[in-house]
C-alpha cells in the first residue's frame, strides 16, 4: 500500500501526464492509474474530481461535455498550453528526485565525493 | 427500502438525493459523478457481478456523501471566483437562509400554543435576568465611580458594647494626622433645619465636611472651585435638587441660607446629586470648620457632639500597614497614653480600616458595623435569576424536542429525500434563534415596565441609568444566544442521529433523557413548594408580629421633639434647663388640646433606649434605660403589676424613683421591694423602686426582653409622647398641629408615629415577604410551563397508546386520569423532597426571632395541595385535547 503522502504528491504529475497522452474523463483516468500502478494506487472520486476542477480553475485544463457513441454524456478534460508548461515543471522536479534516489540505490561503486567507502 | 427487485435507476436516484441539496456540489458535478458510477457499474457487470453487487461496490468506493461534499467544498469558492459567479453563489446562500426562516415562521404558526408558551416562558426568565443583573451591577459598583476609590478607607472603632463608624471629632483629626495617611476627610452628618425667606425645610442629609471632601471623592461640581468651596467656615455647597428646592432656576452661588439659631451660610458651589450607588448621599455639604474648632480640646463635649465619619486615603499598601501598626500600638498601650494620642479613650477600644468599596455590601472586618446592603442578598438574587433561566431554557428545549418529534415524520421524508444533518441543524437553529430573539425583545419590554416596581422593592432608585451602561443588556443577550444554541442543537442532534427510516417510525428519545426531564419538573415543583411554604410561614410570622402585644399601646401614639436652640442637640447628652422648661409648657398646652388623652415627656418611644451594665451576683448584665416622667406608664398604657398609684408618691422623690419591668424584678428578686430604696447602681446610687410593670418590647421581636428600667432623668428629656383619641385620630392630629404651630411657629410640625417606627424594625423581613410574594407565583408559573412541556412530550410519545385505548373503549375522563395520575405522582415526589428543605429553611429563619410562631403541619398540607392542584389543572388541558383526537388518526401515522 503506497503511503498517502506519496499518493497525494503524485496526483498532479500523474494526472497531467495521462491527459498529455490524450483527453479523457474521470472514470477512465482512475482505471488508467489503477492499471499503471498494478492496483497500488486507486483514486477515489473525492480525490480525483475536486483536483480536476481545481486544475481547471487554475487554467491548466479545459473541459467540455461530449456525447459518446453509446449514448451518455461525459465530461472530458484536456491539457491547455499552460497545463503543458506546468507538466514540464512537475516532470523536472520528479526527475531530479528520482535521479538522486537512483544514484543512492545503485549496486555499483559510487564516485568518491570526499567521503570514504563504507 | 428492501424490496424484492433491485432497480438500478431507482437506487442511483436515491443516491443522487443524498448529494443533491449540498451547496458545494453543482448540477454539473452531480451529472459527472453519476456517469462515473454508471461507468463503474457497467465495468463490474461485464466482469460478472450482478447489478446490485456492482451498485453496492460503487457506493462503497464513492464513500460518505459528507466526505465528497467536504472535498468539493474546498474548491467551491475558487470555482465560483474563477467563473465570475461569486455574487450568484452568495445570493444563493442568502436565499437558503431566508428559506430557513420562512419554514420556521410557518412552523410556529402551525403550533401557536407551544410557541407562545416557549416565548413567554423565556421572556419572563430573560426579564428576570435583566432585572437581577441591574440590581447586581448597582450593588457591586457601589462607590467605584470615585477616581481614588481604591485608595480610600473608612475608620470603624469598636469597644466592649459594640462600635460605630462615627468617631469623636478630635479623635478623627488625630487619626487623620497619623503616619501613612495621605489625606483624610471628616464628615459630620446632621439633620438641620434650613430656611430662606419663607421656605423652610428639614434637611436630613446635611453634611459638615472638611475641605478635602471634593479632593478625595469624585462628586463633580457644577459651580465653584473644588479646592476652595469648603475652605471658609459657614460655607455650604448645594446639590442640584437642593438648589431647585430653595432657588428654583436661579444661580445660588453667593446667596445665603440660615439656620433657626441665626447662623447664616453662604452658598459657595453647586454639586451634582450623588449617584444612587454611593453610600454618601448628601443634600448639602457645609464646611467642617463651621462647627467651631474642636481640634485641640481633648475629651471635649463638642468632640463627642460632633461625631464624624472618617475617610482616609493611602498611596500604597505599605502605607496602610504603617498606619494600622501605629494605631494598634497605641490602643495596645496604657489608657492615658491612648487618651493623649487619640484625644479620647474607652475601655478595650480598637480601630479598623474598611475599604470604601466594601462598605455597602460587607460588614466591617470584625463585624462591628453592618452594611446597608447585603452581599448575600445579591448572590441569592443572581443565583435565582440564573436558576430561573436554566429552568425556562430547559423547558424550552423540552418543548422544542417534543414538537420536533411531532415533525419527525416530515423530517424522515426529508431525510429520505436527501436533506442532510447540517441543513437540519441550521433549520432548528434558525427556529431557536427566532424564538430567543423575540423572547429577548419581549423581555426588554417586560423589564422596562417592571422597573419602577423593582426599584420600590429595593427601596433604591436604580432606574434607567444602570440600563444605560449596556453591560447587563449585553450579558443577557449573550445568555439568550446560548439558549438559542441549546434549543437549536439539541433537537437537531436527537433527530439527525436517526436513519431516515427510523424517523418514519418515530422511535422515542432514550429513557435516560426522560428521567432528566422528569427530574427537571420535580425540581421545579419542589422549588415552588418550598416558596409556597415560605410565603405562608413568613406571612404568618409577620401577622403575629403586627398583632403581637408589645406591653404598651402602639396605635394612636405620636411623638414630637422638644425644640432646642442647638440644632445638633440630638447628638449631645443633655437637655438644657431652657429645653426642659419648654417641654413643660408644651405638655401643659397639649393636655388642653382636644383629642389628646395623655401626654408624657421622655427620651422618646420605648425603642429609644440607652444601655448600661448592672452587676448581678458579681456578673455584669446589660440593662436598658428609658428616661420618662411619671405619666409615661399611663401614656403608653403599660400594665402595672405592683405599686399601683405610684405617681402619687412621686412628688418629693421625683428624681430618684425608678420603675422596672418584670424581667428585671425577677432577676434581682425585687418583687417585695416596691416602695423601698434599692442598693443597685442604676445610673446613680440611691434609687427607690416605685413600681413593677409587665415586660414590654424595647426592640423588634428578634430580641428577647432585657431587664429594663424607667427612670426620671430630665437631662434626657428630648420628646413629648402623646396618646390621641383613637376614634377621632385625624382631627386629633390636626388640633395638635394647631397647638404646635401656635407655640412653636418656627419649627415644622413633623410628628413620628409609633406604629410606623415599629414597622421600620422589620424592613428586611418586609422586603423578604415582598420578594417571596413575587417569587412564588413566578416559580409556579415556570413550573407549570415545565410541566406543560413535559406533558406535551409525554403525550407525543404515547399517542399510539392513547389511540389504542380509545379504540378499546376508554372514555375521555379515563385518558385524562391516565396522565393526571402520572403527574400527581411527580408532584408527590416533589413534595416529599421539598418538605424537609422548607422546614429547615423556615426553622432557621424563625430562629432569628425571640418571639415567633410555631411551624404547623397545615402549612405544608396547604402548600402540597396547591402544588398538586396546579399540576393537575395544567395536565388536564393538554390530555383533554389529546383524548379528543380521533384514534384513527393517531394510529394511522405509520
Amino acid at each position: 500500500m503506497i503511503p498517502r503522502p506519496l499518493v497525494a504528491a503524485s496526483i498532479k504529475p500523474l494526472l497531467l501526464s495521462i491527459l498529455a497522452e490524450h483527453e479523457s474523463y474521470g472514470y477512465a483516468i482512475i482505471e488508467r492509474v489503477k492499471s499503471l500502478t498494478g492496483g497500488q494506487i486507486e483514486w477515489t472520486t473525492s480525490t480525483l474530481y475536486p483536483v480536476l476542477h481545481s486544475l481547471e480553475n487554475d487554467g491548466a485544463l479545459r473541459s467540455w461535455w461530449q456525447s459518446s457513441p453509446d449514448g451518455p454524456r461525459r465530461k472530458y478534460y484536456a491539457l491547455t498550453p499552460k497545463g503543458e508548461k506546468s507538466l514540464a515543471r512537475e516532470k523536472q522536479h520528479w526527475l531530479d528526485v528520482h535521479h538522486a534516489l537512483l544514484e543512492l540505490w545503485d549496486e555499483g561503486p559510487k564516485p568518491a565525493v570526499g567521503g570514504e567507502l563504507a | 427500502m428492501t424490496g424484492d427487485h433491485f432497480d438500478l435507476d431507482t437506487s442511483i436516484a436515491a443516491w443522487r438525493r443524498t448529494l443533491e441539496n449540498r451547496p458545494s456540489i453543482e448540477m454539473d458535478d452531480l451529472e459527472e459523478l453519476e456517469q462515473h458510477v454508471r461507468d463503474q457499474i457497467a465495468d463490474l457487470t461485464k466482469h460478472g457481478l450482478s447489478e446490485q453487487a456492482a451498485f453496492e461496490r460503487a457506493m462503497y468506493d464513492m464513500g460518505a456523501p459528507e466526505t465528497a461534499a467536504a472535498e468539493y467544498g474546498k474548491v467551491y469558492w475558487g470555482k465560483m471566483h474563477s467563473r465570475g459567479r461569486l455574487r450568484d453563489a452568495v445570493s444563493a446562500r442568502i436565499a437558503r437562509a431566508r428559506n430557513y426562516f420562512a419554514v420556521a415562521t410557518r412552523m410556529f404558526w402551525r403550533q401557536k400554543a407551544s410557541t407562545l408558551v416557549s416565548v413567554f416562558g423565556l421572556a419572563v426568565a430573560l426579564a428576570t435576568c435583566l432585572l437581577v443583573g441591574l440590581y447586581a451591577e448597582h450593588e457591586f459598583t457601589f462607590d467605584r465611580f470615585h477616581e481614588r476609590a481604591d485608595e480610600i478607607y473608612r475608620i470603624v472603632w469598636g469597644h466592649d458594647l459594640g462600635g460605630s463608624a462615627l468617631v469623636p471629632a478630635h479623635g478623627a483629626t488625630r487619626l487623620g494626622d497619623m503616619p501613612g495617611v495621605d489625606d483624610y476627610v471628616r464628615i459630620h452628618p446632621a439633620s438641620v433645619i434650613i430656611q430662606r425667606g419663607d421656605l423652610r425645610f428639614k434637611e436630613e442629609e446635611f453634611y459638615y465636611a472638611d475641605a478635602s471632601f471634593f479632593e478625595l471623592f469624585t462628586f463633580p461640581l457644577l459651580a465653584g472651585d473644588p479646592a476652595r468651596v469648603l475652605q471658609e467656615p459657614n460655607a455650604v455647597v448645594l446639590s442640584e435638587s437642593a438648589t431647585k428646592r430653595y432657588f428654583g432656576e436661579e444661580n445660588p452661588v453667593g446667596e445665603t441660607l440660615s439656620l433657626p439659631n441665626g447662623t447664616t451660610l453662604e452658598v459657595t458651589g453647586v454639586v451634582r446629586d450623588a449617584p444612587t450607588n454611593s453610600i454618601l448621599q448628601y443634600d448639602m455639604v457645609a464646611s467642617y470648620n463651621t462647627l467651631g474648632d474642636s481640634r485641640d480640646r481633648a475629651n471635649d463635649e463638642a468632640g463627642w457632639t460632633y461625631q464624624s465619619w472618617l475617610y482616609l486615603a493611602f498611596s500604597s499598601e505599605s502605607d496602610v500597614r504603617r498606619f494600622e501598626d501605629h494605631v494598634s500600638a497605641i490602643t495596645g498601650g496604657a489608657t492615658d497614653s491612648e487618651a493623649s494620642a487619640l484625644g479620647f479613650a474607652v475601655p478595650n477600644m480598637y480601630f479598623e480600616l474598611q475599604p470604601l468599596t466594601d462598605i455597602r455590601l460587607y460588614p466591617s472586618p470584625s463585624g462591628t458595623v453592618q452594611p446597608t446592603g447585603d452581599v448575600r442578598y445579591v448572590f441569592i438574587f443572581l443565583a435565582v435569576g440564573l436558576l430561573i433561566l436554566i429552568i425556562a431554557g430547559g423547558n424550552y428545549v423540552n418543548l422544542a424536542t417534543a414538537t420536533s418529534l411531532q415533525r419527525a415524520q416530515e423530517v424522515g421524508i426529508r431525510k429520505a429525500l436527501g436533506a442532510q444533518r447540517r441543513q437540519l441543524v441550521w433549520q432548528f437553529f434558525c427556529e431557536a434563534a427566532l424564538v430567543c430573539g423575540v423572547a429577548f425583545i419581549l423581555a426588554l419590554a417586560l423589564a422596562l415596565t417592571a422597573l419602577p416596581a423593582f426599584d420600590a422593592l429595593h427601596g433604591a432608585d436604580i432606574g434607567l441609568g444602570a440600563l444605560a451602561t449596556g453591560r447587563v443588556i449585553t450579558a443577557t443577550a449573550g445568555l439568550a444566544v446560548l439558549t438559542a444554541l441549546a434549543g437549536g442543537l439539541y433537537p437537531a442532534a436527537i433527530l439527525s442521529r436517526y436513519s431516515p427510516f427510523a424517523s418514519l417510525e418515530r422511535t422515542a428519545a432514550g429513557p435516560r433523557s426522560g428521567a432528566v426531564r422528569k427530574g427537571l419538573v420535580i425540581f421545579q415543583f419542589s422549588l415552588s413548594t418550598v416558596l409556597i411554604v415560605g410565603t405562608i410561614v413568613v406571612d404568618a410570622q409577620m401577622k403575629y408580629v403586627s398583632n403581637a402585644r408589645l406591653g404598651y399601646e402602639t396605635a394612636h401614639i405620636i411623638k414630637l421633639p422638644i425644640p432646642t436652640t442647638d440644632a445638633n442637640a440630638r447628638f449631645s447628652g443633655s437637655a438644657a434647663p431652657a429645653t426642659r422648661n419648654r417641654g413643660r409648657i408644651l405638655k401643659q398646652a397639649l393636655l388642653q388640646t382636644p383629642g389628646v388623652e395623655q401626654a408624657s415627656i421622655s427620651s422618646g418611644f420605648p425603642v429609644e433606649y440607652v444601655t448600661g451594665r448592672v452587676n448581678l451576683d458579681d456578673q455584669p448584665v446589660e440593662v436598658r434605660y428609658v428616661s420618662a416622667d411619671p405619666d409615661y406608664v399611663q401614656t403608653m398604657g403599660m400594665d402595672v403589676l405592683a405599686g399601683a398609684n405610684f405617681s402619687d408618691q412621686l412628688s418629693g422623690d421625683l428624681p430618684r424613683g425608678v420603675v422596672v419591668n418584670e424581667t428585671m424584678a425577677r432577676l434581682w428578686d425585687l418583687q417585695d421591694k416596691v416602695g423601698q430604696p434599692l442598693d443597685l447602681n442604676l445610673l446613680g446610687a440611691d434609687r427607690r423602686l416605685l413600681a413593677i410593670v409587665a415586660d414590654f418590647h424595647t426592640a423588634s421581636l428578634h430580641q428577647p426582653i432585657d431587664p429594663t428600667v424607667l427612670l426620671v432623668e430630665p437631662d434626657w428629656f428630648h420628646a413629648i409622647v402623646l396618646r390621641l383619641d383613637g376614634g377621632q385620630f385625624s382631627s386629633a392630629v390636626a388640633s395638635v398641629r394647631r397647638t404646635w404651630q401656635r407655640l412653636v411657629p418656627d419649627r415644622p410640625f413633623e410628628p413620628e408615629y409609633l406604629d410606623e417606627q415599629l414597622a421600620q424594625l422589620y424592613q428586611s423581613e418586609q422586603r423578604l415577604a415582598l420578594l417571596i410574594g413575587v417569587g412564588s407565583p413566578l416559580a409556579i408559573l415556570i413550573a407549570c410551563l415545565g410541566l406543560f412541556s413535559l406533558t406535551a412530550l409525554s403525550i407525543e410519545h404515547r399517542r399510539k397508546e392513547v389511540g389504542v385505548r380509545k379504540v378499546l373503549g376508554a372514555s375521555v375522563a379515563g385518558i385524562v386520569k391516565l396522565f393526571a395520575t402520572d403527574v400527581v405522582r411527580l408532584a408527590v415526589v416533589a413534595f416529599v423532597v421539598a418538605a424537609p428543605v422548607a422546614y429547615v429553611l423556615m426553622r432557621r429563619w424563625l430562629n432569628d426571632f425571640a418571639f415567633r410562631i410555631e411551624i404547623d403541619w397545615w402549612m405544608f398540607a396547604m402548600a402540597g395541595a396547591l402544588t398538586v392542584t396546579v399540576a393537575i389543572v395544567t395536565v388536564s388541558y393538554q390530555s383533554f385535547k389529546a383524548a379528543l383526537v380521533d384514534p384513527a388518526r393517531s394510529l394511522r401515522q405509520e
